[in-house]
């Protein structure tokens, strides 16, 4: 059992048995080393349901915003988790009061499905660890290392706040790891569209993107009201071009980089490539980060007399 | 749900009717009731000479304009889109106009993100007593689209898997009409 199993465990059991909390959101193993799933501890003899390593992709963020109105939770969150909870923080969505965020600094996290493309056999997968910002596996014959850029989430590559910015207990230490730069589009603008329109043409509209994302919690979605007419059902370029750039437009100053709608896209679209690119956009015009501070105003619900717009 | 099953077809571009020869830029002008609408009434009825290539919407206010509908836009095909509010300081609902300049400021930047040249969009102030300056804005978005062509449009077409009428009504149904 790593440290940070241990520490989750501890403070679990800690906040169940005081009662502070009615349910600690956790990762508990899944069905292969590589995977985890989500658990929902209530009683304090369960905690040792809660694990942690590298295979906690999931953003719990989304359970918490379920949990609303139910009283005091508590959350394992890894750096763009703890982010996401400050959005819906600032969205008044979850009041401060109500969530205990247990904060891991996260080195970053496995997409099961770069196993595969890897050269790495996930049925033989016996064990999977993180060390130092470096990554471990054991297949059967002892542990090799293994490759970073090849099996993390892609967005975790990119991540520059792996340390949760908001927390109430902090387990573990900065990783000692640089981001990598980021991704470039084609410069040349038709390239681009094309670029777009390639990528966007595999999308089967299933919404996993959305479904997973802890900022899409509206009640109804645009892409629901058939009858308005924004976006048709059919899987066609145009409407898949609307629905794609009009989610990107409704996550601009939200989105927080988490990368699950691309992991969890059955068409390998980028969504991070966009969703990335939406968010520089948004740090460049207005100076603004998604979820680094839960007392901020949300970036497109109030404006500055002198931002930047049309000559008068 | 309403049955209004009309509207979930139709959402084919116009790039087909860009046969050479007769193309003419097409532009969605999304103007706001209090100053540009009205603007735009005034070069009108001041008989102020300039091209009939913009298609007018109308909005009660500049912050009216949800961003979905300058996409929905270019999703149908106009080869250029134009947005005209009050200017800052001047709205009627107060500040409209300036959540509307955040929000379009950031769309000019992701246009490009998607690969559309901010040259297709426009974003602007014009009020009540500017005819002449809306007739100029119109005659020059119009002319510098004429160069830069026809929009090649948004999405390339996926196989479908079920028959499709082409129909105009989804283009009614949120009020951005263009023939
Ligand atoms: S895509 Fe937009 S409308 Fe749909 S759930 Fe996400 S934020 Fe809401
Ligand atoms: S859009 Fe994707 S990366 Fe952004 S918060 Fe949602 S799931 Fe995470
Ligand atoms: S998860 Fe992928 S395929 Fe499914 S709707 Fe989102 S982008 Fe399209």
């Amino acid at each position: 059992m790593n440290s940070q199993t241990e520490q989750i465990r501890t403070e679990a059991r800690r906040l169940l048995e005081s009662g502070e909390v009615s349910v600690v959101i956790g990762y508990g193993p899944g069905s292969t080393p590589a995977r985890a799933t989500p658990v929902f501890v209530r009683r304090a003899e369960d905690v040792d349901r809660l694990f942690w390593s590298p295979a906690c992709a999931q953003n719990l963020a989304l359970y918490v915003r379920e949990q609303a109105g139910r009283g005091k939770v508590a959350v394992v969150a890894k750096g763009c988790d703890a982010r996401s909870i400050a959005t819906l923080i600032q969205e008044k969505q979850i009041r401060r009061e109500d969530v205990h965020i247990i904060g891991v600094s996260c080195s970053g996290v496995v997409d099961p499905g770069r196993l595969a493309p890897a050269g790495l056999d996930e049925g033989t997968l016996k064990s999977l660890a993180a060390e130092n910002g470096g990554l471990k596996a054991d297949c059967g014959d002892g542990e090799v290392p293994l490759e970073r850029e090849a099996v993390l989430k892609r967005a975790c590559l990119f991540c520059d706040t792996p340390v949760p910015p908001l927390s109430d207990t902090l387990i573990g230490e900065a990783p000692p790891l640089q981001p990598a730069a980021d991704q470039t589009l084609p410069e040349d603008l038709d390239a681009r569209r094309e670029f777009w329109a390639e990528q966007f043409s595999k999308c089967v509209r299933c919404y996993a993107c959305r479904q997973v994302c802890p900022a899409c919690y509206c009640k109804e979605c645009f892409t629901d009201r058939l009858p308005v007419g924004w976006v048709s059902k059919r899987i066609a370029g145009p409407e898949n071009w609307m629905y794609h750039t009009t989610r990107a437009f409704h996550l601009a100053g939200r989105c927080v980089g988490c990368g699950e709608c691309e992991r969890v896209c059955p068409a390998g679209i980028p969504i991070q490539t966009l969703m990335r690119r939406m968010a520089s956009e948004v740090d460049a015009l207005f100076g603004y980060r998604a979820g680094m501070d839960p007392d901020a105003e949300p970036v497109l619900a109030t404006y500055r007399d002198d931002d930047d717009g049309p000559a008068e | 749900m309403a049955e209004t099953p009309e509207v979930l077809e139709g959402t084919e571009t116009m790039n087909g009717q860009a046969a050479e020869g007769t193309w003419e830029p097409k532009i969605l002008g999304i103007l706001c009731n209090w100053c540009s609408y009205a603007g735009a009434d005034l070069a009108g009825s001041a008989r102020l000479q300039h091209p009939p290539n913009v298609r007018i919407v109308r909005v009660p206010c500049s912050g009216r304009v949800d961003p979905q509908f300058v996409l929905k836009g270019f999703m149908r095909g106009f080869d250029g889109v134009l947005v005209s509010g009050c200017h800052p300081g001047d709205c009627h609902y107060a500040k409209g106009n300036y959540y509307a300049r955040r929000r379009l400021t950031l769309l000019t930047r992701f246009l490009e993100t998607m690969g559309i040249p901010r040259e297709r969009f426009q974003f602007q102030w014009v009020s009540a007593s500017e005819g002449a300056r809306w007739a100029e804005s119109v005659r020059e978005m119009t002319e510098r689209i004429r160069k830069l062509g026809p929009f090649q449009g948004v999405g390339r077409p996926v196989p479908l898997l079920i028959p499709v009428v082409a129909r105009q009504s989804e283009a009614q149904a949120v009020g951005v009409e263009a023939r």
